[in-house]
């Protein structure tokens, strides 16, 4: 293949542009359509596919040598240094001076107390009406509008293994091994 | 008129031939797996998984990073491998369209391409499945795979 042709009619990339997309490629950074049609592309050239593969190799060979130098940080550690020292620098001010100042400067606008409670009384009523709205069947639906995102036609498995939807996303879940999240399952 | 119905069939068949790249361009499927290590160590989700917070805020870990993120076109019929890290592999493998559905063979592999888990399932078009569980440095893979069908076969 020779650079600057596209591939076939489908094709809407150059070699010469995935070329300079194959890095970011292989490291998974470029957005989601333009990976999906260098992708694309790959599939049917082999020159440009063959070049993935050779930069893919060298990037997993100083992966490897990076993970073998460097040590995984501990984060819990890190922040149990670091936390006491955040509370002796600088403690926020206790809750009542904080709502006294707070008083102080809308009273400074000319809002008398009554007003602003009054005020957000009737926004936490309107907030509550909102959300109060929704009967509990149309969450039910939504629901198994949701699990019905993938059906599982076979599963063999040599280990425990625990399937369920996610409940926000409904995504399925097929969990394998002995080390597996606290979870209930959500529906099936 | 002979010569004119010789000529009008050869346009046809040459309209055919050159339409019949393009339904093939489109015949597969653009499989997108996503290796994200969950721990609880800290409280971090890494940025470049907010697109997929909906789909881990039900696991109990703290943290979230991005391993790995691979994209691959497959056609209908074929076998895409992906590394995992660490020793894994998953191989996916699109069999047909069914309905606004994806069928697919799915095979998980561990250390010295231990049989993990197989499956068949049908997964709806610009849908995600999560297969999870792996060890994996101190915590655990949890494998968002994506499915994108380029062209009904």
């Amino acid at each position: 293949m020779s650079p600057g042709k596209r591939v076939s009619g489908v094709m809407s990339m150059k070699c010469t542009e995935v070329e300079k997309l194959l890095e970011a490629f292989v490291d998974g950074e470029l957005p989601g359509g333009a990976m999906r049609e260098t992708a694309r592309h790959l599939a049917r050239c082999a020159s440009c596919e063959a070049m993935a593969i050779r930069l893919e190799r060298v990037q997993e060979t100083v992966r490897q040598a990076v993970l073998g130098e460097v040590e995984e940080p501990d984060a819990v550690a890190s922040w149990n240094l670091i936390a006491p020292r955040l509370a002796a620098s600088s403690s926020p001010p206790p809750w009542r001076e904080r709502f006294g100042s707070l008083r102080e400067r809308l009273r400074f606008r000319g809002l008398p107390a009554p007003v602003w409670i009054g005020s957000a009384a009737a926004i936490v009523a309107m907030l509550l009406w909102a959300g109060g709205g929704q009967p509990p069947g149309d969450r039910n639906q939504r629901f198994q509008l949701l699990a019905r995102q993938a059906r599982i036609d076979l599963l063999d498995a040599s280990s425990n293994v625990r399937v369920w939807n996610q409940p926000d996303s409904g995504a399925l879940v097929i969990w394998v091994d002995e080390q597996r999240p606290n979870l209930e399952p959500v529906a099936q | 008129m002979s010569v004119s119905r010789t000529l009008y069939a050869l346009m046809v068949t040459a309209v055919t031939l050159a339409g019949t790249p393009l339904r093939a361009g489109a015949d597969g499927v653009a499989l997108e797996v996503v290796s994200v290590l969950a721990t609880n160590s800290g409280g971090v989700l890494d940025p470049r998984l907010r697109g997929q917070r909906p789909h881990l805020v039900g696991f109990p870990y703290s943290s979230y990073r991005l391993l790995r993120r691979d994209v691959r076109f497959v056609p209908w019929g074929r076998r895409a491998r992906f590394n995992l890290p660490g020793p894994g592999e998953l191989k996916v493998s699109p069999k047909n369209r069914e309905g606004t559905g994806i069928a697919l063979n799915l095979a998980l592999r561990g250390q010295q391409r231990r049989r993990l888990v197989d499956t068949s399932l049908c997964l709806q078009d610009h849908r995600v499945l999560l297969v999870g569980g792996p060890r994996h440095r101190n915590g655990v893979l949890i494998i968002v795979v994506g499915a994108e069908a380029g062209g009904g076969q």
